[in-house]
């Protein structure tokens, strides 16, 4: 092997790790997201009027919540190909290893 | 010393009589005695903000979907003066506003193989009665029952009838009641699985996902807080409402037309 594509394949390794890394860090989601909506539970606010009510059976709350937040999923969820849901762990890796790969085949067959 | 007697006895059936009256005159009066007329419907509680919001939650083994609805809106009909009268009231989220988080995902959960919004553009939970009032706690300025809401449930264009447990609270407007919203609050919160199934949901073209990636049932978590003010015209005992049945010159009038309690009809 070459130089050349030596250093394609290193570049599409730390692109790799870099992806995955990025994953994990966003929360490690299948899918893509750019707004979040999950369940959490917090502490009941003492100044909620509702706070020794009776209304809430503790003194913790679960709620629904939307937040704006970036997760980097393993598959894209677009609904157009401009989409910005686009952008994966897979939508990243694959064309890079895909090009990299062909390179290397490429170069070899020059040799 | 007779008319000494006598005058005390005269005295002290004036004091009684005037107590008496004056005791039925504010009842009467009083808008939240139960037994005032135009408080026999109850309060209108008007629901509508970003403060309420309805939820679901599908468990599968490969997914776990969570999505809301900020657009929740509707009314309750409820007599904090006598709440073991029960209530009513209908609650509202169109099917347009369910987000999920991932937009793809939200728009096949609009498209007519799951919600159909453009067919059904409304998810409806029409309140017909409270029952089974129980008392949770009652402190000043405030009320908690827990209750068992018999109503209707629409969805997908189908409607089932539903008994399901809740949770509610009266607020009397306070200073720290007024930071949430104007006048006195009603708040309430309702959990209740719904089948996919019995409300045909989804078509049986992606009949093989429910199991796997949706469950079978949905958990749908309501929240919601009314206020008597939002929508002041609702209320009919609110003095700012040109047909207030309780105040003016038609004070108590039972055949105001505009009277809600209005015992003579029209």
């Amino acid at each position: 092997m070459t130089k050349l594509p030596k250093i394609v394949f290193a570049i599409a390794t730390i692109l790799t790790i870099a992806t995955l890394i990025t994953w994990q860090a966003t929360g490690g989601d299948s899918y893509t997201k750019f707004q979040v909506v999950e369940q959490v539970e917090r502490k009941l606010d003492p100044d909620d009027p509702l706070a020794g009510t009776g209304f809430y059976e503790d003194d913790k709350v679960t709620e629904t919540i939307k937040r704006d937040e970036f997760r980097l999923g393993l598959i894209p969820t677009p609904n157009g190909l401009l989409d910005k849901n686009a952008i994966s762990v897979a939508t990243i890796v694959v064309p890079v290893w895909v090009f990299a790969i062909v390179f290397w085949w490429f170069m070899r067959r020059r040799e | 010393m007779r008319h000494l007697r006598t005058l005390a006895t005269a005295l002290a059936l004036a004091l009684v009589s005037t107590m008496a009256l004056s005791s039925l005159a504010s009842a009467k009066g009083n808008p939240c005695n139960p037994c005032n007329p135009c408080m026999m419907k109850g309060h209108k509680f008007v629901i509508s903000g970003a403060k309420n919001s309805a939820s679901f939650t599908s468990d599968a083994p490969l997914e776990r979907i969570v999505g809301v609805s900020t657009e929740l809106s509707g009314y309750i009909m409820f007599n904090p003066c006598n709440p073991k009268a029960g209530g009513s009231g209908k609650l509202m989220i169109p099917v347009a506003s369910l987000k999920t988080g991932i937009p793809m995902r939200d728009k096949h959960l609009k498209s007519a193989e799951w919600l159909d919004a453009k067919n059904h553009p409304n998810i409806v939970f029409e309140i017909k009665k409270l029952k089974n009032m129980k008392e949770v706690s009652k402190k000043k300025g405030s009320m908690t029952f827990e209750a068992t809401v018999v109503g209707s449930f629409s969805l997908h264009g189908k409607t089932k009838s539903m008994e399901i447990p809740g949770r509610f609270t009266f607020l009397k407007e306070s200073g720290m009641t007024k930071m949430q919203a104007p006048g006195n609050l009603l708040v309430g919160r309702v959990n209740f699985d719904v089948a996919l199934k019995d409300f045909s949901v989804p078509s049986e073209k992606f009949g093989k996902i429910i199991g796997a990636k949706v469950g079978e049932s949905v958990t749908i978590a309501v929240s919601f807080f009314g206020s008597d003010k939002s929508g002041g015209g609702g209320n009919p005992c609110n003095p700012c409402n040109p047909c207030n049945p309780c105040g003016g010159k038609k004070a108590m009038n039972p055949c105001n037309p505009c009277n809600p309690c209005n015992p003579c009809g029209g």
